[in-house]
C-alpha cells in the first residue's frame, strides 16, 4: 500500500536526523547539501536506505531538480504512488 | 552570488581543506628511478600509489616498441580515428584484444575513462535501465549520467539488494544494463560475479563487467574476475584500461555482440578525440604479449599483495575487505588521513589519498597499490613505516 506524504517526509526526517549535527531541525524547506552540508554521494546513500524502506528505487536522473527535503519526499511520494 | 564568486567560495573550502604547504593532489615527480622510484621534491620516494601491477612501465620489450613507432609513423595520429582513419596497428591490437578475450569484437578509445563514457552512451538510450553497483568509478557515473536512462544503484556488492530493484523493474529488467567492477578502485575488493551473472539470466538483462583493476591481475591468462569466475561467455560486456596493468594510456571494450561495432559510430567519446599515439599502441601490444605470458608476475604480485595485507591487519588497521593489489587503510577523519598521508611521504613512501566525496561511505582512504616489481626490501619498508605510525594514528 502507498504511503502519505506526511508518512514519507516523517521516515526521510527521521533517516536525515541520524546523520545531520545533533539538534538540527528537518522541515521542508531544508536544504540538502547547503544546510546539511551533504555531498552528493551522501544524498545518494540515504536514497538508497530510503528505497528500501519504501520498496521504490529512485532514478539518480530524477533528483537532477531536487534541493530541499520537501522536494525529495514529494518525488519519493510520486514515485511510491506510481508503483501501486 | 557570480560563477567567478562560486568558484571561489570552493576554492576557499579546498584551503580550509587541505594544507599549502605540500602538494597533496598531483605530486610533482622531477624524475623517475624505475617503476617503483621516483624524485618528488629532493628525495627519493618508493611509489605504492601507481596502479602499475606488473611494473610494464620500463619492460624492455615495451620500451623498444614504443621508440621504434616513433620512428615509422611519428608522434601523433593527429585526429579521431572516424575522421583521419586508423593506423594498421589500432586494428591489430584491437585483433588481440578481441582474440585474448575470445571474442568477435574489440574497440579501442583513448583512454580507460573514455571507453566507459563511449561504451555506456553509445549503447544506451533514455528509455533503458542502468543499474550500477554504488562503488562503481566515476567514469562509469559519467557515462550513464549522458544516455538521459533512469540510473537506480544498489548497495555494493550486495546480489540481494540487486535482485530486490530487478524486481521492481518488471518487464524492464529487460532493458537493463548492469555494471560492476572486478577489482574496486577504492577498496580493493571483487564482485560476486557468479551470482550477478545468474541473476542476470533469470532477469534477462545485459552485463557490463570493468576490468579496469582487474585485467592482469585475475585469471590465470589475467583476463580479469570474469576468468577467475568462469564466466567470460555470459558476460555481455567487457571494458578495461591500458593504463594499469599494461603501463600505457587507453581503453577498451570486448564482446560478441555485432552490436558493438556501431559504438564506432554513433558514440561521441569515440568519435570526437584524437586516437592513441603510434607509441602508445605499440607499447601496449608489447604489454599485452607480457601480460598474457605474466603467470610469474600475477604469482609475485599476489604474494606481495598478501604479505603487506596480512601485515596492515596484523598492525590492527582498519582495511578494505580482502587483500589484493588494492591494499585502502580506511580511516573515519580526513585531518587523520591527511597528516598519516604525509608522514608516510616523510618516511619515503607515496600513497594515494583519498577523501570524500570520492569515497564510500564518507571515509578517508589511504590507498597502497601493489607491483609485481617491488622489492621485498620496498615491501618491508613501508610495513615497518606503518608500523612506527600505528600508535599515532591510534592516539589521534
Amino acid at each position: 500500500m502507498a504511503h502519505t506524504y506526511d508518512q514519507i517526509f516523517q521516515t526521510l526526517q527521521g533517516i536525515l536526523e541520524k546523520v545531520s549535527v545533533r539538534g538540527t531541525v528537518i522541515t521542508p524547506e531544508t536544504g540538502l547539501t547547503d544546510q546539511l552540508k551533504m555531498d552528493s554521494m551522501k544524498v545518494l546513500d540515504i536514497i538508497m536506505e530510503i528505497e528500501d524502506e519504501l520498496d521504490i528505487s529512485v532514478p539518480m536522473n530524477n533528483l537532477v531538480d531536487v534541493n530541499t527535503v520537501g522536494e525529495l519526499a514529494q518525488l519519493l511520494f510520486e514515485l511510491d504512488t506510481s508503483k501501486s | 552570488m557570480n560563477l567567478l564568486e562560486e568558484f571561489a567560495a570552493r576554492h576557499a573550502h579546498k584551503k580550509l581543506l587541505l594544507p599549502e604547504d605540500v602538494q597533496i593532489f598531483g605530486a610533482q615527480i622531477e624524475k623517475l628511478y624505475s617503476s617503483t622510484e621516483a624524485k618528488i621534491g629532493d628525495r627519493r620516494i618508493t611509489l605504492f600509489g601507481t596502479n602499475n601491477y606488473l611494473g610494464l612501465t620500463f619492460a624492455p620489450q615495451c620500451l623498444e616498441a614504443a621508440h621504434r613507432a616513433i620512428d615509422e609513423e611519428g608522434t601523433g595520429t593527429t585526429g579521431s580515428r572516424l575522421a583521419n582513419g586508423s593506423y594498421s596497428n589500432h586494428y591489430l591490437l584491437e585483433k588481440e584484444f578481441a582474440d585474448f578475450y575470445r571474442c568477435e569484437h574489440c574497440i579501442i578509445f583513448s583512454t580507460g575513462y573514455q571507453a566507459n563514457l563511449g561504451l555506456i552512451s553509445g549503447l544506451i538510450d533514455s528509455k533503458d535501465v542502468i543499474l550500477l553497483d554504488a562503488h562503481c568509478h566515476a567514469s562509469i557515473y559519467d557515462g550513464c549520467s549522458m544516455t538521459g536512462a533512469d540510473v537506480i544503484r544498489f548497495r555494493h556488492n550486495d546480489t540481494v539488494n540487486m535482485e530486490k530493484r530487478l524486481q521492481r523493474l518488471g518487464d524492464r529488467a529487460q532493458s537493463t544494463l548492469i555494471i560492476v567492477e572486478g577489482i574496486y578502485s577504492m577498496l580493493g575488493d571483487t564482485a560476486p560475479l557468479q551470482e550477478i551473472v545468474r541473476l542476470k539470466q533469470k532477469y534477462g538483462a545485459t552485463l557490463l563487467v570493468d576490468e579496469a583493476h582487474s585485467l592482469g591481475v585475475l585469471g590465470e591468462t589475467g583476463q580479469g574476475l570474469v576468468e577467475q569466475a568462469g564466466v567470460l561467455d555470459q558476460v555481455d560486456f567487457i571494458t578495461g584500461t591500458f593504463s594499469k596493468s599494461l603501463g600505457n594510456i587507453g581503453g577498451y571494450c570486448v564482446s560478441n555482440h555485432p552490436q558493438l561495432d556501431m559504438i564506432r559510430y554513433v558514440s561521441r567519446p569515440y568519435i570526437f578525440t584524437a586516437s592513441s599515439s603510434p607509441a602508445t599502441i605499440a607499447a601496449t601490444r608489447a604489454a599485452l604479449v607480457l601480460l598474457r605470458e605474466g603467470q610469474a608476475l600475477r604469482k609475485t604480485l599476489w604474494q606481495h599483495s598478501r604479505f603487506l595485507y596480512s601485515k596492515l591487519d596484523e598492525l590492527g588497521y582498519t582495511l578494505g575487505p580482502e587483500p589484493g593489489p588494492v591494499i585502502a587503510v580506511v580511516l573515519d577523519s580526513h585531518t587523520l588521513a591527511i597528516d598519516l598521508w604525509r608522514r608516510l611521504l616523510d618516511n619515503g613512501i607515496y600513497t594515494n589519498l583519498v577523501l570524500p566525496p570520492a569515497t564510500p561511505d564518507d571515509k578517508s582512504l589511504i590507498r597502497c597499490s601493489i607491483s609485481a616489481a617491488h622489492t621485498t626490501e620496498q615491501l618491508e619498508h613501508i610495513a615497518d613505516v606503518f608500523s612506527q605510525l600505528r600508535k599515532y594514528v591510534t592516539d589521534a
